[in-house]
């Protein structure tokens, strides 16, 4: 890849990117907390992913100020602007990933422990393809890979079966045992989080896209 | 469909020895603003004085190739190149205002290409083409003064009422916009708009974010060579040739 004659522009594009994979790293793991918590209930941990969450609001911000002063700085054009802009369009997906994650252990915290009748691990399961296919659309992202972003919606329909699979389970577990009811619902808005998580990956994918390609494709 | 008003089929231009263009072939539409871009020595000035014979006036200069304007060739041995100059204006860098009133810098060009019957003809036409510029309300108590006493952006668009008197079909601007402040420069762009309805205009400009808002085209020269012609939206969001790329992302000089 070619230098900008402003060596300056280059340092401000390369710091807005590396900003921009640190606020998904944080993102990822708080998504990796929050799912490992469907799984073991820890409230201690649980009210430490709702906390961090103010981290990732930050990140979000600082994003936001750093585009918009190296938009009126340096009036990019052509690819340059396209990074600009997809930055500032994956910084405000990655605040909502995060809002999701921390809606997760919101909700642990809600239900405190899991009934003994409530056996499955269907949601855990949810929970790792899409934080596998989360990862998948950062590095999309960081390696500016067209071929890993193409991986994402496809890896997106599994999730959403997935996620059907678990909504009718869980609906099934209610009816037998109406004592676990409340919790299941709780576990049903969990599942919900995960499945729009998915979506947006698949957003981050599109946007990564539009940056290599210079076009949006459909959602 | 845009209708093409000028067409450049394979333009060389030599300057002695030494070649400035090699086979430009560009189509011009009509009534649409075309920027022209590329770094200093790309050519695209020669270009666009190639336009309205302007290279007739230096010796050494020699052209290959044919440019048309509404399928006429203008470099035709019967056509004569005054002529030609009151039907493509031209526009330059640096304010030239003649030193004469602000109204005889207007009315110089209908006069001697026999434009008007009357005084109050000629008048009303003067009134008329500084209305376009933009500029009547600022000069009509002073008309009689020196144009050379106006500000430097109004002296810009007292070249430009100066261009638009003859009604002309083309106006040919070389970097209008270079000695002005942003002001200026942004009342400039917005003339441009408003007189692309009526006109045919060509404008070379080192300003990307210029070419990017006020034309409808845009072709990058580079060395010589035409890299890349095209829609002025996709050619600063997505060029097609790196070249462009390159140059209006500011990786090369």
């Amino acid at each position: 890849m070619k230098e900008h004659i402003v060596s300056t522009y280059d340092e401000d594009l390369n710091s807005l990117k590396s900003n921009l994979v640190e606020m998904g790293v944080n993102c990822e793991r708080q998504l990796f907390n929050a799912i490992n918590l469907t799984k073991i209930i820890n409230i201690a941990k649980a009210k430490e992913v709702v906390k961090n969450d103010d981290e990732i609001d930050a990140q979000e911000r600082k994003i936001r100020d750093f585009a918009t002063i190296t938009l009126s700085k340096r009036q990019p054009l052509a690819d340059d602007l396209r990074k600009i802009i997809i930055s500032l369009k994956i910084s405000s997906i990655l605040e909502r990933i995060g809002d999701h994650a921390s809606n997760i252990a919101g909700r642990i915290l809600y239900v405190k422990k899991a009934p003994e009748s409530y056996l499955t691990d269907s949601i855990y399961q949810l929970g790792q393809l899409v934080l596998k296919n989360f990862s998948k659309a950062l590095s999309s992202y960081d390696q500016e890979s067209q071929k890993i972003a193409q991986i994402v919606p496809a890896e997106d329909v599994t999730i959403n079966s997935v996620y059907e699979t678990c909504f009718r389970e869980h609906l099934h577990l209610m009816m037998e045992e109406p004592k676990i009811l409340g919790f299941c619902t709780q576990m049903l808005f969990i599942a919900k989080e995960l499945e729009r998580i998915g979506d947006l990956s698949k957003v981050i994918s599109k946007e990564v896209i539009y940056n290599l390609k210079g076009k949006l494709v459909k959602r | 469909m845009e209708k093409t008003k000028i067409e450049s089929k394979k333009i060389s231009v030599f300057y002695g020895d030494k070649k400035a263009l090699s086979g430009i072939s560009l189509d011009i539409p009509e009534k649409r603003v075309t920027s022209l871009i590329g770094p200093s020595g790309c050519g695209k000035s020669t270009f666009l004085r190639c336009l309205n014979r302007m290279n007739d006036t230096i010796d050494i200069c020699r052209i290959e190739g044919k440019i048309l304007v509404d399928g006429e060739d203008i470099y035709d041995r019967k056509l004569d190149p005054v002529l030609l100059r009151a039907r493509i204006g031209m526009v330059f860098q640096k304010p030239n205002p003649f030193p004469k009133s602000i109204f005889d810098n207007v009315a110089y060009g209908p006069k001697i290409h026999g434009l008007t019957n009357s005084k109050d003809e000629l008048s009303e036409l003067v009134e008329s083409s500084l209305k376009k510029a933009g500029l009547f309300n600022e000069v009509k108590d002073r008309l009689n003064e020196p144009g050379t006493s106006l500000s430097g952006g109004q002296q810009q668009r007292l070249c430009i009422a100066r261009a638009i008197a003859v009604s002309p079909e083309v106006i040919l601007m070389d970097e209008p916009c270079s000695a002005l402040d942003p002001i200026a420069t942004a009342v400039i762009e917005e003339l441009i708009d408003e007189i692309s309805k009526n006109f045919t205009i060509v404008i070379v400009t080192h300003s990307m974010q210029q070419a990017a808002r006020v034309s409808n085209q845009t072709a990058f020269f580079h060395m010589g060579n035409l890299i890349e012609v095209g829609k002025t939206d996709e050619v600063f969001s997505m060029p097609k040739e790196k070249k462009t790329q390159d140059y209006i992302t500011g990786k090369i000089g």
